[in-house]
């Protein structure tokens, strides 16, 4: 059985894995030059896998509210369970904000050191 | 009538036999101390020691600082006072303080007797002295760390910082870090497994989230620093260039490792503190907590967010627009679920009828001087704000508000609430008030001003300005205010004397709080509760006052001693149901001399006798295999009684016994900082001129394949070990003998099929990585070494399965850093000789 706990903080957890991603995907693209074509809509191609990621990485995180309000914790008491659940749900809420807050830069700010 | 006859009928009889049992013996005996009430209130001791030096030198500091025309102190000793400065207060006192803090009162509060892993309490507590020595004792030989509390490089790399000051901060630190890490597995196992039974997660009392959540954000934050402290001490020691952008490495590289520990370690100060003010607040208030479950869901919040603002130390460094869009949201995002506490604590007050004591008042300068620390945080998070007020005294007053209000001021409110359980008195208070009031303004005087020297232009870590600049008086009202604060410390250290001196006695809970630590004697005996209580209800709103006299007269859980045993209930980690019996060690010298052993290795390495160190390694593998001796005459019971007609089995027999938790989070930690390592070498690559190294030759990559599947063979033995006791000795065989090929095999890689690691920093990320693995691989063949001698002295299969899980994590980790390696290796040469992506 997974562990109410491990419920509790994976809405975070895909926050956290999408921030990596994001940050290292762009410092990769910066390096290795991927900002510097453009594909469409004057758009580079890292922007384009920027945004792509962020939006998965947003509907992961919303995909995982979801499944984690249809999926009730299993425990002994319904007053534990009851705490469990409200719990994951307002962290989840916190990490689809924290999301939606952190990674909206990449539709328009400057990628790369100039 | 027999003794168990005798207690049944007589609490004074059962605190006899218990005390007899738990209590720590005198004399020499103290160094065998490992119960939890002896080990917390030295942390905390040690720890305010460490306070009242630093607390001295930032007097000196301010001394020098308070005229232009200051001759108090040259750059050099400027250098060390300051640096020190920062170093205790971060390193030796705020951390330590509430790790003593949470050894202390957590079995109290969780309703146990002693946290799940004594010995390594005790162990962490000497690292801990030991390396708060070495840090103070170079700094009365004059060798102190000079190169700022964070310790950039170039500035501490060998070129600049020949002498062995930068080395004293990077070894000390990493032997004071084993104390932080060693608290986060104990914090987290106990507060999982080793609770009161019927102690839900739900009915946990506030503290106890708060301490799992920061131990948790202990056990990820603290392996970068760790790593980054490595990564430089091998460079300064054996000159591989990791930050040296002549050969491939690169400063900043420092930067996100020290940040990436620094930033959520302000919230790992901040956080056990808020959990004390969620713990007093209500109780002085009269009501309970509001919000219980949202403040929860903030503080889970707030460790991931913390987490993920490490670069906002780092906006000057030419970061692009995008990236501090990131970091700069994350920042100004961990404003929220902090305001979610304090409109918590603020509903809190606005619900009950507060009472205006002591306590109140240091939680009343905790809201005041916190929040304005949090409004300038924000501030600062602001990227064109942060860009004008880097690195000056602005962002010196915005820490000191940040800390000071969210460290001491709670500290303060704790120990006026706590002092009383440690002594079993209460205050006289005659100086109690005047003393908040000097710390109070003395800090905002000092503290305040500085904002505005800061916006004034004046740098940190300066040791002279020049008259003209117009910083003089700003600086002087600073350094009064200063010496109004010290006086006010040193008040309170008198207020406290007085208590132990002349405090009036009282009987039970004199504050009428609503948690189990006031359910027992005061001070407490070693034991905590004569018996172990079940829990209705959550555990910051039960009635001490009826549950104390209750467990005294052994009415609770365990309320009867058996074969002079220290025994312990495990729960389930959920539901809080009794689960297994868990079997302390007793007092012993090992943590001691464990600790002497390591401080001789980092000694070893500090006096540069690298050819002794291998002998001090030994040593420390010796003493930890001497903990894990165990008369099987322990561990025969199938099915115990603990009381209340239930029986259940001695942890060794158990499902989940509390060790295999403190495995996972060890490797979890390990895990971490292999990470860290992988990541630190690739970003060189993305970001370190000089790249790609010129004729660097690669390791043969079959060689490399054929070490890591021996190193997989500890992991198949480990299971073929598990099925049968004939089939232990072949399986622990099969492991130890992979682990002696692959060890040889990645260090003849490690040292004679690549270039060498001094030449350029990607030969030197592969000779580290090749060294890690290598050093898991001599670990994991003492795990197996030690199941092969157990299967070979026969001891019972069921006894000895624990041990065969324990050791088999250590080998599927091990098995997959082998491979995390080879793959490594091939990233690492498609980047460098395919020209990147």
């Amino acid at each position: 059985m997974r562990h109410p706990l491990l419920l509790v903080i994976l809405a975070f957890v895909v926050w956290s894995g999408t921030f990596l991603l994001v940050y290292a995907t762009q410092a990769t693209g910066c390096s290795v030059g991927w900002h510097n074509d453009e594909i469409a809509f004057w758009r580079s191609p890292l922007r384009f896998i920027l945004i792509v990621l962020v939006i998965i990485g947003l509907v992961a995180i919303v995909g995982t509210l979801a499944w984690l309000r249809r999926r009730n914790t299993l425990t002994a008491a319904l007053e534990t369970s009851t705490f469990l659940d409200d719990v994951k749900t307002y962290v989840a809420i916190g990490a689809i904000f924290s999301s939606a807050f952190c990674f909206a830069g990449v539709f328009w700010l400057t990628l790369c050191p100039l | 009538m027999t003794e168990n006859q005798s207690i049944h009928h007589n609490p004074i009889a059962l605190h006899k036999a218990l005390d007899r049992i738990w209590g720590t013996k005198p004399g020499w005996g103290r160094l065998a101390a490992v119960n939890h009430n002896v080990i917390g209130v030295r942390f905390m001791l040690t720890a305010l020691v460490f306070f009242a030096i630093g607390g001295v030198l930032a007097m000196l500091i301010r001394t020098q600082l308070a005229s232009s025309q200051s001759v108090f102190m040259d750059a050099e000793t400027y250098g060390q006072v300051f640096t020190m400065h920062g170093t205790i207060m971060m390193f030796l006192f705020a951390i330590p303080f509430f790790e003593g803090m949470a050894i202390y009162l957590l079995p109290k509060l969780l309703g146990t007797r002693d946290l799940a892993f004594p010995r390594l309490g005790a162990y962490g507590y000497w690292c801990y002295l030991f390396g708060g020595m070495i840090l103070i004792g170079a700094l009365l030989a004059g060798v102190a760390p000079n190169s700022g509390w964070f310790m950039y490089t170039p500035l501490s790399s060998s070129v600049y910082a020949p002498g062995i000051n930068s080395d004293v901060w990077l070894l000390g630190i990493t032997f004071v870090e084993i104390s932080a890490l060693s608290a986060a597995v104990e914090i987290i196992v106990t507060i999982m497994k080793i609770r009161a039974p019927g102690m839900s997660l739900d009915r946990m009392p506030i503290f106890a989230w708060y301490m799992l959540v920061v131990a948790t954000m202990m056990l990820i934050g603290f392996p970068p620093l760790i790593l980054g402290s490595i990564l430089l001490e091998v460079e300064r020691a054996f000159d591989l260039p990791f930050f040296d952008p002549t050969r491939g490495g690169d400063p900043l590289l420092w930067q996100h490792l020290f940040w990436l520990f620094g930033h959520p370690e302000v919230y790992i100060i901040f956080l056990p503190a808020a959990g004390a003010i969620s713990t007093i607040l209500p109780v002085l208030a009269g009501t309970p907590l509001a919000g219980y479950r949202m403040i929860v869901a903030a503080i889970v919040s707030m460790a991931f967010l913390s987490f993920g603002l490490w670069v906002h130390h780092m906006y000057t460094v030419g970061i692009p627009h995008v990236a501090l869009s990131f970091f700069s949201a994350a920042s100004a995002l961990v404003a929220i679920p902090t305001a979610i506490q304090i409109f918590a604590w603020l509903a809190t007050l606005a619900h009950g009828r507060p009472r205006f004591s002591i306590p109140m008042l240091h939680i009343f300068g905790f809201f005041f001087v916190f929040v304005i620390g949090g409004l300038t945080g924000v501030m600062l998070a602001m990227v064109p704000f942060d860009w004008q007020a880097h690195d000056t005294h602005f962002v010196v007053a915005h820490l000191h508000y940040v800390l000071v209000g969210g460290f001491i001021f709670p500290m303060l409110a704790m120990a006026y609430y706590w002092v009383p359980h440690l002594t079993g008195k209460q205050p006289v208070q005659h100086l109690s008030h005047a003393a908040f009031w000097m710390i109070f303004i003395g800090f905002n005087v000092t503290f305040f001003f500085m904002h505005l020297t800061g916006l004034r232009g004046m740098p940190r870590r300066i040791f002279e300005y020049p008259p003209e600049f117009g910083w003089e008086v700003l600086n002087f009202v600073s350094s009064m205010g200063s010496f109004v604060m010290a006086m006010g410390f040193a008040l309170v250290a008198l207020d406290f004397i007085l208590l132990f001196k002349f405090g009036r006695a009282f009987r039970r809970n004199p504050w009428k709080a609503g948690t189990l630590e006031w359910a027992m004697p005061t001070p407490p005996p070693p034991y905590n509760f004569a018996s172990i209580p079940r829990i209705d209800n959550r555990a910051d709103l039960l009635d001490p006052d009826v549950i104390g006299p209750h467990l005294a007269a052994g009415r609770g859980y365990l309320g009867i001693p058996r074969d002079d045993r220290m025994e312990v209930l495990g729960v389930n980690s959920v539901t809080g149901e009794p689960e297994q019996l868990v079997l302390l060690p007793r007092q012993t010298f090992l943590p001691f001399w464990t600790a002497v052993a390591t401080g001789s290795f980092f000694l070893l390495m500090l006096f540069k006798f690298y050819w002794a160190t291998p002998v001090a390694l030994s040593a420390v593998i010796l003493c930890f295999c001497l903990w894990s001796r165990s008369g099987p005459s322990s561990f025969d019971d199938d099915a115990v009684p603990i009381g209340h007609g239930e029986t259940v089995p001695v942890h060794i027999r158990a499902e989940s016994p509390p060790s295999y938790l403190a495995m996972v989070l060890t490797l979890v930690a390990d895990a971490t900082l292999y990470i860290s390592l992988l990541f630190g070498c690739l970003f060189l690559w993305i970001s370190a001129p000089n790249w790609p190294p010129e004729n660097v030759q690669n390791p043969n990559l079959w060689l490399l394949i054929l070490a890591a599947t021996t190193m997989s063979l500890g992991s198949l033995g480990s299971r073929i070990s598990k099925k049968s006791a004939h089939m232990s000795l072949v399986g622990n065989g099969l492991a130890f003998a992979g682990y002696l090929i692959s060890t040889g095999l990645f260090i003849s890689i490690a040292f004679y099929s690549l270039a060498p690691a001094s030449v350029h920093a990607a030969t030197a990320s592969l000779f580290v990585v090749f060294c890690y693995v290598t050093l898991h691989g001599v670990v994991g063949s003492i795990f197996a070494a030690h199941a092969l001698w157990r299967a070979l002295r026969d001891h019972d299969m069921s006894v000895r399965a624990l041990d065969l899980k324990i050791g088999g994590l250590w080998h599927d980790y091990s098995a997959a850093s082998g491979f995390g390696a080879v793959g490594f290796c091939l990233l690492l040469d498609s980047l460098v000789h395919g020209g990147g992506l």
